[in-house]
């Protein structure tokens, strides 16, 4: 399970990079995020939409409610230009860490 | 077999966002969603074959702590609790003039009510009704705090229980800004029919020493505190009702 700090740090770019797959509501975005984390990234569920809502407020990301297929509302989430934008520089500021930790932990090995 | 005490999922799911709305950090659309994801929550968890109990129960507590969420909504929908509560203060103000109002049309009617019935009592023996103790009975029975209180109880006691079936009213409640729009409206008909039947009733009435600015000047008084009213909704509710009616 991951730390909590991190669990926060890590939302903004885990949901943009869900939104590249295309538009998505709430429950459907964290069911994808649990599936692919392998149950490692556990949200507290309702935390996420005030988030949403910042992103909403940034022009990350842009919402509507439609009506589903069974008849009941969601609101579906998109990305928008600028989210685009913010998720590439996320990936290179999570590619940046990524490689020093991996470098670090390639040579630790040698130290020993 | 039906058990009586059978868990109704909606109902519970009506009281968990009855508990939210509570607070004032939570605007409609949110709890529109959360209750959305409540409900997709508890589907899934009912599809492997736990009871509605079990995943109304379990998908509640996957949603998280009230404390928490209302923590989080709050730091998001600032201004907006902030906008709701000069709206209040607005209904408040409103509610007040129109409770005044009526009372102050209520008291000016008595006299020459007064001087009808005393057209009735022609027995000798029977004191006729003065002004004075018309007066005196009339200010306590409608004055605007006694009014007020009426007013508090007739809403606690008669309002109240069927808040959750009356739609219109809750409706209300969740919106200040249309409180507010409608509580003008009604404040504008109502200063206008209150001008006319001080006019027609009052004033030509047996209470002579009664100052009489002539109607346009008594129209004009009365509307402009509405058209005051009006002003001050606008500007304040126009980002609430903008937010409604999206």
């Amino acid at each position: 399970m991951l730390s909590k700090e991190l669990v926060a740090a890590s939302t903004v770019p885990l949901v943009l990079s869900v939104l590249t797959e295309g538009e998505i509501y709430g429950y459907a975005l964290i069911q994808r995020v649990r599936e692919l984390s392998g149950g490692q990234i556990e949200w507290t569920e309702g935390m996420l939409y005030p988030v949403l809502h910042w992103m909403e407020k940034e022009d990350l990301i842009e919402a509507e409610w439609r009506e589903a297929e069974t008849g009941r509302k969601r609101k579906y989430y998109r990305l928008r230009k600028e989210g685009r934008k913010a998720l590439q520089q996320e990936k290179e500021q999570w590619m940046t860490v990524h490689d020093t930790l991996s470098k670090l932990w390639k040579t630790k090995p040698h130290l020993t | 077999m039906e058990n009586k005490t059978a868990f109704d999922l909606n109902l519970a799911i009506q009281h968990w966002r009855e508990g939210l709305a509570q607070s004032a950090a939570f605007r409609n659309e949110n709890l529109d969603e959360l209750e959305s994801h409540l409900r997709d929550s508890i589907e899934r968890l009912q599809s492997p074959g736990l009871s509605g109990e079990e995943a109304f129960l379990i998908a509640t507590r996957r949603v998280g702590n009230a404390q928490r969420l209302e923590q989080e909504y709050g730091k998001m929908n600032g201004t907006g609790i902030w906008l709701d509560r000069c709206l209040w203060v607005l209904v408040a103000v409103q509610l007040w003039s129109l409770v005044a109002n009526t009372s102050t049309l209520v008291v000016g009617l008595m006299f020459p009510l007064c001087g009808w019935l005393n057209k009735f009592l022609p027995f000798s023996g029977i004191p006729k009704i003065g002004e004075d103790w018309i007066q005196t009975v009339s200010v306590l029975m409608f004055s605007p705090i006694i009014l007020a209180l009426i007013a508090v109880l007739i809403g606690r006691f008669l309002l109240w229980p069927k808040r959750l079936g009356s739609g219109l009213i809750q409706n209300l409640l969740c919106h200040p800004g249309r409180l507010a729009l409608r509580l003008f409206l009604l404040c504008a008909v109502f200063n206008i029919v209150a001008a006319f039947a001080m006019q027609t009733w009052y004033l030509p009435g047996l209470y002579h020493h009664a100052y009489s600015p002539g109607l346009a000047p008594q129209v004009l008084s009365r509307l402009f505190p509405a058209m005051l009213w009006a002003t001050l909704t606008f500007f304040i509710a126009r980002k609430r009702i903008r937010v409604i009616a999206t």
